[in-house]
């Protein structure tokens, strides 16, 4: 008896002392992601790592999960003393950047050290949002059921960067000779053993890291290069000819991520919701009840089937919509091997900071200006 | 008496433990309480509206300001603040579903008052606006 009271008490002990440590590490990981005691690019991975959860779990995102990821600003800049960069000085108008004291001031020597820059900015985007492998943004649960034809992509806004044309120009810095497609394909991530082009063209810094470029197959090789001009190596190489085309240009590197249903998700989804419907208690025999009554009736059978012809043709006809999109939002960004069935995509972009450009691609911004 | 002794300091541990775990617990639910309401469109505007007010106080001639924030949310002016609130105005809007308190303004400088050119609110999902300032008046209008 007296044992098995101090056996209960032990067993009690170690239950508190478990809950306690546990409840510790919550505590921790809630106090580190609600408040800004991390860098807030760490904070933006622990939300993404957070929302992905579910979808890992339960095949959903975890939509309810918001992203705490916020734009970092930077202005290029050049000289001892460096700039601002303003939007158009000759104007008199003062840009977005301009006395916020978010801005990160980047002094740059030359060329190389944009492109430099960039890169690193791109590497840090993708890494941080899950490198394409998550499922972070959901298009709703009529999507699911082919319900809708109303598809959307989702971006997170990584960062903005704006260049101080005045002192990048004393310093003879060119912006349009900035090639950032050439220095991802030459240039190793620091501390790796590939390129920021491997990294990203394969999706898997593990696979990349035990391959060098040379050892990759031909065919992604070829893949990789023939990206040069289009999408997310494309951008970039798109930028070094866009760039000059204003005064003091600015580009953001956004992460954009979209995904449609496929046919047989479609139908093992609304299958699922209709066999559940027959073996939930009580709901269960009023439908079988339902189904054996109108069954008799042959008009009613002939309007079921012709409403099930119906919602089966809406629904196909939604799921190719989704399709369509797929390929509207992700053609060029779509590396063989890495787009799931041509129904979604995630890439990162390196493109013109303005509202029309970003529209084109993003139907919905995550991220904290 | 010495069982019972012994045994009373054990309990109030027991006691103090568990009251610890409780308000611990309560702690933390709130926590994920306040981490998980708060939309991310909602921070979104917060944060615009934030800035927004910040050029405007800071503006010395002419600004610009691009706004890449969520749908169906609009920047006005409501006496010395400048605010953003969730609206049903428009097709694409009038289905969602806006709570009341979906509304957050930021006082400006006392002697600066805002007013806007051609609307009385602009959406601020992927805009630009310009800002000007006339006489201690801050003039607001969208950028074709």
């Amino acid at each position: 008896m007296l044992n098995n009271k101090k056996g209960l008490e032990t067993k009690m002990l170690i239950t508190i002392i478990l809950l306690l440590i546990g409840f510790g590490f919550l505590l921790l990981f809630l106090t580190r992601i609600s408040h800004s005691e991390l860098s807030e690019r760490e904070a933006c991975k622990e939300s993404v790592t957070l929302r992905a959860l579910p979808s890992a779990i339960l095949k959903e995102t975890g939509s309810f999960v918001p992203l705490n990821c916020k734009t970092q600003k930077f202005c290029i800049t050049a000289g001892f003393l460096g700039g601002d960069c303003k939007e158009d000085e000759k104007k008199g108008i003062d840009g977005n950047f301009e006395k916020s004291d978010r801005v990160v001031k980047v002094k740059v020597d030359n060329e190389k050290e944009i492109a430099k820059k960039i890169a690193e900015e791109v590497f840090i985007c993708w890494d941080m949002l899950g490198q394409g492998r998550l499922s972070l943004f959901s298009q709703g649960w009529k999507a699911r059921f082919g319900l809708t034809s109303d598809f959307v992509s989702s971006c997170v806004v990584c960062s903005r960067i704006a260049f101080d044309s005045k002192t990048l120009k004393d310093k003879g810095i060119q912006i349009d000779k900035v090639n950032v497609y050439d220095y991802m394909m030459k240039h190793k991530v620091p501390g790796k053993e590939f390129t920021y082009a491997e990294y990203i063209a394969s999706g898997s810094p593990a696979g990349v890291a035990v391959k060098s470029f040379s050892e990759f197959s031909e065919k992604t090789k070829e893949t990789i290069e023939s990206q040069a001009g289009r999408g997310l190596l494309g951008e970039a190489q798109q930028f070094r000819q866009q760039a000059p085309s204003t005064e003091n240009p600015e580009i953001a590197i956004v992460f954009m991520q979209f995904s449609a249903p496929k046919y047989q998700d479609v139908l093992i989804n609304t299958l699922g919701v209709v066999g559940g419907a027959f073996v939930l208690p009580g709901v269960g025999k009023v439908a079988i009840w339902t189904v054996k009554v109108a069954s008799k009736i042959p008009i009613i059978n002939y309007i079921a089937l012709i409403g099930l012809a119906a919602v089966s043709a809406k629904q196909a006809y939604n799921v190719y919509k989704g399709y369509e999109a797929s390929v509207g939002y992700c053609s060029d960004i779509s590396i063989e091997g890495r787009v799931d069935d041509n129904y979604g995509c995630s890439g990162v972009r390196v493109m013109p900071y303005d509202m029309d450009a970003l529209k084109q691609f993003c139907g919905a911004i995550e991220s904290i200006p | 008496m010495n069982n019972k002794k012994g045994i009373l300091p054990e309990e109030v541990m027991k006691l103090i433990i568990s009251v610890l775990v409780i308000v611990g617990l309560v702690y933390l639910a709130y926590l994920m309480y306040s981490f998980l309401r708060t939309p991310t469109e909602v921070r979104q505007a917060q944060e615009i509206v934030k800035q927004v007010a910040s050029r405007i106080n800071a503006l010395e001639n002419k600004g610009s300001m691009k706004l890449a924030g969520p749908k169906c949310w609009f920047l006005y002016a409501k006496e010395n603040q400048v605010c953003v609130g969730c609206k049903n105005i428009g097709d694409e809007c009038e289905r969602k579903i806006c709570k009341q308190d979906d509304e957050r303004c930021i006082p400006i400088k006392k002697e600066l008052s805002v007013s806007f050119k051609n609307e009385n609110q602009i959406e601020v999902y992927f805009n630009e606006i310009l800002l000007e300032k006339q006489n201690g008046n801050i003039i607001i209008s969208k950028k074709l």
